[in-house]
């Protein structure tokens, strides 16, 4: 009985221990926020290697029926705990980069297909509802819908030169749509050209808009807020999303397809489909993130849907660790958060990206969290002979 | 109407020579190194910010200052080329090395995040690096004419060095014991290595020829455009990766024939599209898909480098 509540307090104590870690470098300045940061990791790693990391995730995943509802819990008291504006600004931008890595991991992850577009995608959907919205009074939800399937639409197209090519180049199609797609925007009168789209409404539910102060128990939250809760249900199923998919046949083709393609389509998998798929969820995430953002900021401009976004959310996914959500997470946490706490050096900001991803290439190219073997079964034994990869 | 369309096309002869020099770097790592090197385009970035910047340290403090304003000019260009090779030295260390056993898509997205480091390091650490810096005019001024169609002498030996340097590297891989190896381990990387080739060093001397190019090619790119930008070399970067791509990868023919191919689509767009300046890289970049859809292995084929033996 005691050993079973330790077993059940242990995975509560490391999400609170990553919890408050989390807090203090979203809240404490950069040399404050930094040092904790690197002990964390050191930490982290240490912890891995002694498999207590392993254990640690076993006993997550078989006391799901708590730990789950307490990690939403702590999400949903964040901005109660934080009642600061632009620091939950911060978390709506964390959970927002998390759905649209979340999406890319389809891709780069569990198929291993580089997508240098993600950017591209986030602003297929942005413009889109940005558009029928300001020019064709289309209602603001039936937009966010719209710009997510109509980024889908384009990940499905962008999909379709895939099926004949492979790594580098499929990263030149992928590039070359992300500069066409810059290019388009700033060239043409009816998406506004370089000064974008302005005067977007905000977002609203009935009467209840959403720019209005968030009044909970009595608290006086930022407006951002209601944004954040927006997101942050995104962000669940978006999580739901991916473990679904990843524990169907879905994401045994796509992880089949990533170990080798040929035998892959020798044991049936339709590479042609699942690799369509894969685009098109993954577009669909990010478009519909897009979306959202727009009715966030309420203006868009080209700049903000540059190559350099596109290469800033892959590092994310390296860093944090692919085909793995919570590394996926913690890697878009810190990536975030860190260039933000770089104001002082905002010019440094894509210098500071690429030497992350740089050094953590070198020496961690797994990511911080490295993706698991697959479990089958209830006994949780690894499928014998599944690459490790 | 044909005098436009031949002033045109030696209009884009100018463009096409750059992407090709370009293009041909990364068809020699891609036959090398079997990966993609992305940064191609930001070493020749930094090879103009290093000819630049020596240009004038060497001007302000008069070293050389009594020499000829060509010899002076020949000097600046060698030694910043020089250094754009060590440069590539330095780039194969951090980006290239550590990646050897890994998955093909490491090193390219370790390159990619290279190029970031790169341009960005440029934009904040060079003396007011956002901006557009002036590029001295090394080459010669003027222009001639034949009938309607005028060439500026700027353009002519733009063209002239870009195939002089082109033709020389030709004749590096194919014709001597540095190219052969090249090619040795191109075509079997272990069969080469027991044959006593010394692949890392191989390496490294593949890294110093391709980033001295890249430093001349940069100087080209400099003269032609008249101004440089620490962000020109993705542009660049990119349609010269296409070019090799388009042409067919770890092909030199190829990647002549790909940049080539780009100069001339730019330069039909400027003539014939209204507003064509600002669709010209639109055009080039719809080509890359509509050949990745339709022949993926570029235009002769890849690996030719390969085969030939």
């Amino acid at each position: 009985m005691v050993k079973r509540m330790k077993q059940a307090l242990a995975p509560a104590a490391g999400i609170l221990v990553a919890f408050i870690v989390f807090r203090i470098f979203l809240v404490s300045p950069l040399p404050i926020g930094l040092p904790i940061l690197i002990a964390a990791i050191i930490a982290l790693l240490m912890v891995e290697k002694r498999g207590t990391l392993d254990r640690m995730a076993l006993a997550f995943r078989e006391h799901r029926k708590s730990t789950v509802p307490f990690l939403i819990l702590l999400a949903v008291l964040i901005p109660i705990l934080i009642p600061n504006a632009y620091l939950i600004h911060l978390c709506v931008l964390v959970c927002m980069y998390s759905v649209i890595n979340i999406g890319l991991d389809f891709q780069l992850g569990m198929t291993n297909m580089v997508n240098f577009a993600t950017a591209a995608f986030f602003g297929v959907g942005a413009y889109t509802t940005a558009l029928l919205t300001t020019q064709w009074q289309v209602s603001l939800w039936a937009g966010i819908l719209l710009g997510g399937l109509n980024a889908g639409i384009f990940g499905f197209l962008l999909g379709i030169p895939t099926l004949r090519t492979r790594d580098y180049y499929l990263s030149l199609v992928t590039l070359a749509f992300q500069f066409i797609f810059v290019m388009f925007i700033e060239n043409m009168e009816w998406t506004g050209g370089p000064d974008g789209v302005r005067g977007i409404s905000l977002l609203s539910i009935g009467d209840y808009s959403f720019n209005d102060p968030l009044v909970i128990l009595g608290l006086d939250l930022p407006y951002q807020a209601n944004f954040y809760y927006l997101v942050l249900i995104l962000l669940l199923m978006a999580i739901l999303a991916s473990t679904r998919l990843r524990n169907s046949r879905v994401g045994l083709a796509w992880n089949a397809i990533r170990a080798d393609e040929v035998s892959a389509g020798c044991q049936g998998i339709n590479l042609a489909n699942w690799k369509l798929a894969a685009f098109s969820i993954g577009a669909f995430f990010a478009g519909v993130i897009g979306a959202v953002y727009t009715h966030y900021v309420g203006f868009i401009s080209p700049n903000n849907f540059g190559f350099n976004l596109s290469v800033a959310l892959v590092c994310m996914l390296i860093l944090g660790g692919m085909d793995n959500v919570a590394g996926i997470i913690i890697g878009t946490i810190i990536l975030t958060i860190l260039p933000e706490k770089l104001r002082e050096f905002s010019e440094y900001r894509m210098v500071i990206y690429g030497v992350v991803v740089v050094v953590m290439l070198i020496f961690r190219p797994q990511g911080l969290l490295p993706k698991k073997l697959r479990n089958y079964g209830r006994t949780g034994d690894p499928l014998p002979g599944f690459p490790r990869r | 109407m044909i005098s436009l369309i031949i002033q045109q096309l030696i209009n884009g002869l100018g463009e096409s020579v750059r992407y090709a020099l370009i293009a041909v770097g990364f068809t020699i790592f891609f036959g090398v190194l079997n990966v993609i090197v992305f940064c191609v385009g930001d070493i020749a970035t930094v090879g103009v910010f290093i000819i630049l910047s020596l240009y004038l340290l060497m001007g302000t403090f008069h070293v050389l200052s009594g020499l000829p304003f060509v010899l002076f000019a020949a000097a600046v260009i060698l030694l910043g080329s020089l250094l754009t090779g060590l440069f590539g030295i330095l780039v194969e260390r951090v980006s290239v090395k550590p990646f050897r056993k890994s998955n093909p898509v490491i090193p390219l997205i370790a390159t990619v995040s290279l190029g970031i480091v790169i341009r960005e390091s440029i934009s904040v650490f060079y003396p007011r690096g956002r901006d557009p810096q002036q590029f001295p005019d090394f080459l010669p001024s003027g222009m001639f004419a034949i009938g309607d169609i005028s060439v500026t002498y700027r353009d002519l030996s733009i063209i002239c060095i870009a195939l002089l340097l082109i033709t020389v590297l030709f004749l590096m891989v194919n014709h001597t014991k540095f190219g052969r190896s090249i090619r040795a381990i191109a075509q079997n990387r272990d069969a080469a290595v027991m044959m006593g080739i010394n692949v890392s060093r191989i390496h490294i001397y593949t890294f110093f020829l391709v980033g001295f190019v890249m430093g001349l090619s940069g100087f080209l790119t400099g003269s032609y455009l008249g101004s440089v930008r620490y962000d020109m070399g993705l542009r660049e970067g990119v349609i010269g990766f296409s070019a090799a791509v388009v042409g067919g990868l770890g092909n030199i023919y190829g990647a002549i024939l790909g940049g080539l191919l780009f100069g001339i689509i730019e330069a039909m767009t400027m003539a014939f599209v209204p507003m064509g300046g600002a669709y010209k890289d639109i055009a080039c970049f719809i080509a890359i898909i509509c050949f990745m859809i339709f022949k993926p292995s570029g235009m002769i084929g890849e690996k030719i480098l390969k085969e030939k033996v």
